[in-house]
């Protein structure tokens, strides 16, 4: 496998599904790929150091991890950020995944679920199977 | 398993007690047997393809174990034969093994004898086999392919097509999907499966390296170049290149590459002199090219060149039916590699990794059942063998489709038009190349519409 092969984990404003980020770490190893953990805000905030400390919380043994915070516009940001990384091998929506499962309207007016077509690649969300949620 | 597991024995004798006794004996040794009490009814057995090894008597009705022999000969050439004979004599043993006659027994028969002769029997025809099949993949390398679903068996019916093909092929899919292997697949299935196949990833490479990896450099091109070396392409010539990730190809080398492919010939990094090449070219993309051409990001030229065939692998999700063959072919490897005795997947996580949504496509769950190998005590992989996260939580995953899935039909009209145009539109020619005769070929024509 080479180095280029990324894992985009996308968290909207505080929404950090820790599921997801274990899901993402373990993808990670299987698929010898490095993590990108991408934060998109509305605003800057204090608590922006969460996403350090949950990212140290799990182990991730083998697994390079890393983390950008982006403030603005999010799907502008998205698009930003995309522009300056090799295209991902797989892209993890790592907040509410009834954006995208949902057959209400939070799929189709959301941001993400409007842009997601312009990802070439799979996109994956993860939830905690029953209440199981502690690895 | 036993050696001789599910291999057919017919057994020919008109003393009903005989063959009593035979089927008995055999038959608790595994095999499954049929029985002829005359020669009639052996030979419409024969007739129908049915036996891997023929036990017959020498003398019979008007038909006699010798006519027996010769017919399986004739048809079933692989099948072994053992002789039974109450009448041993020298000459009838000779012009049976002759004819081909595996063995000679006496009657009456020892059990021990014919238990260890059939046996015998049967080692030989399954080796034969083996070596067959080993010759049949080794031609057709679309077998490596592992999978039946319909999704699969059209990239394997489109491998095999294009076998006697030397026109460049573009492969499309998601990572994981097995793109070199089915570039692969083609080149052993292709006239050129002696010569090399090598591959370049145009991803690894910055745009200062990859010329040098795919051209050579001549002696002094640069500091440190102390003498000359021969690229991927002068390498491979008579072979094939395979460029993965071809999307990732900086637009500098893709005007290159394309010079390449128009005009066989090439220079080394720091030469004069042109190097004429007959390599074949595969490429590899999981990016859709496209959307490449019209950004501005790829030429739109080269991707005519190099999508002359198209493949597009199916993610994993699109043929799941094909999951537990999977499984079964990855264990097989890790047993081999690791001596793992891993034999079967229990039903609960057969259902978890029947349901999971792969992002990663086969590669992935190739890791996976190498994970799940590592941690299973037994012979079974069981639920917690697995990731825990195939476990403890519920993922979904969406996959895109990158472009229109191509029909056989839109593949076949694109390498019609191709063959068409290289042999200069001579039909007899043309009708030759696709394996098809001349009337078949205006047919097509027709139907695809494709005009002198």
């Amino acid at each position: 496998m080479g180095p280029t092969n990324l894992i985009l984990l996308i968290f909207e404003q505080d929404d950090y599904r820790e599921e997801s980020l274990r899901y993402s770490i373990m993808l990670a190893g299987r698929m010898a790929s490095t993590l990108l953990v991408l934060v998109l805000r509305d605003h800057q905030d204090k608590g922006d150091d969460r996403i350090n400390r949950l990212v140290s919380k799990i182990p991730h043994d083998g697994v390079t991890i890393r983390t950008e915070i982006r403030c603005g516009d999010k799907a502008s940001e998205l698009l930003k950020y995309v522009a300056t990384i090799p295209p991902p091998t797989t892209v993890v929506w790592g907040s509410d995944e009834s954006v995208l499962t949902s057959g209400s309207e939070k799929r189709t007016k959301h941001w993400f679920a409007r842009f997601k077509s312009e990802f070439q690649c799979p996109i994956v969300t993860s939830k905690a199977r029953d209440l199981k949620s502690d690895v | 398993m036993a050696l001789h597991e599910e291999l057919a024995i017919l057994v020919v004798d008109d003393d009903p007690i005989a063959l009593k006794i035979i089927d008995r004996i055999l038959t608790k040794e595994g095999f499954k047997i049929r029985l002829a009490q005359n020669g009639s009814s052996a030979l419409a057995q024969i007739k129908n393809g049915w036996p891997d090894i023929v036990l017959t008597d020498l003398v019979l009705d008007e038909i006699s174990g010798l006519d027996i022999l010769a017919e399986v000969k004739r048809r079933m050439p692989e099948t072994e034969v053992v002789i039974l004979t109450g009448h041993a004599s020298v000459n009838s043993t000779i012009e049976a093994i002759k004819a081909g006659a595996f063995h000679y027994l006496e009657k009456p028969l020892k059990p021990d004898l014919l238990r260890h002769t059939i046996r015998q029997a049967a080692e030989k025809y399954s080796l034969a086999a083996r070596v067959r099949n080993l010759e049949i993949e080794e031609e057709d390398g679309s077998l490596a392919i592992i999978g039946k679903a319909p999704a699969l068996a059209e990239v394997k019916r489109l491998i095999r097509y294009i076998k006697e093909s030397d026109s460049n092929v573009l492969i499309t899919g998601e990572t994981g999907t097995g793109k070199e292997l089915a570039a692969r697949a083609i080149h052993k299935s292709s006239t050129r499966r002696n010569r090399k196949f090598l591959a370049v990833n145009c991803a690894s490479f910055t745009e200062q390296l990859l010329p040098n990896e795919l051209f050579g450099h001549e002696r002094e091109a640069y500091t440190g170049a102390a003498s000359y070396k021969a690229g991927l392409l002068e390498s491979a010539d008579g072979g094939t290149v395979f460029f993965d990730e071809v999307g990732d190809m900086p637009l500098t080398m893709q005007a290159k590459l394309l010079r390449v492919i128009q005009e066989r010939q090439f220079f080394r990094v720091g030469g004069t002199k042109p190097i004429s090449i007959d390599t074949r070219i595969i490429a590899a993309t999981n990016r859709d090219l496209k959307k490449l051409c019209d950004a501005g990001c790829f030429r739109r030229d080269l991707f005519f060149r190099l999508n002359v065939i198209g493949i597009n692998m199916p993610a994993l999700c699109e043929h799941r039916d094909d999951i537990p063959m999977l499984i079964s072919h990855f264990l097989k490897k890790v047993s081999a590699r690791a001596g793992s005795r891993i034999e079967k997947v229990s039903r609960e996580a057969m259902q978890l990794l029947k349901n999971y949504g792969y992002p990663g496509n086969v590669r992935e769950l190739e890791n996976i059942v190498e994970h799940a190998s590592s941690m299973a005590r037994g012979r079974t992989i069981e639920v917690e063998d697995l990731p825990p996260d195939l476990t403890d939580f519920h993922s979904s995953t969406f996959h895109q489709k990158e472009n229109e899935l191509e029909s056989l039909e839109e593949a076949e009209k694109r390498y019609i038009r191709w063959v068409l145009e290289k042999v200069g539109n001579k039909k007899s020619h043309a009708a030759k190349i696709l394996g098809i005769d001349r009337s078949s070929l205006y047919r097509k024509m027709k139907r695809y519409e494709l005009t002198e």
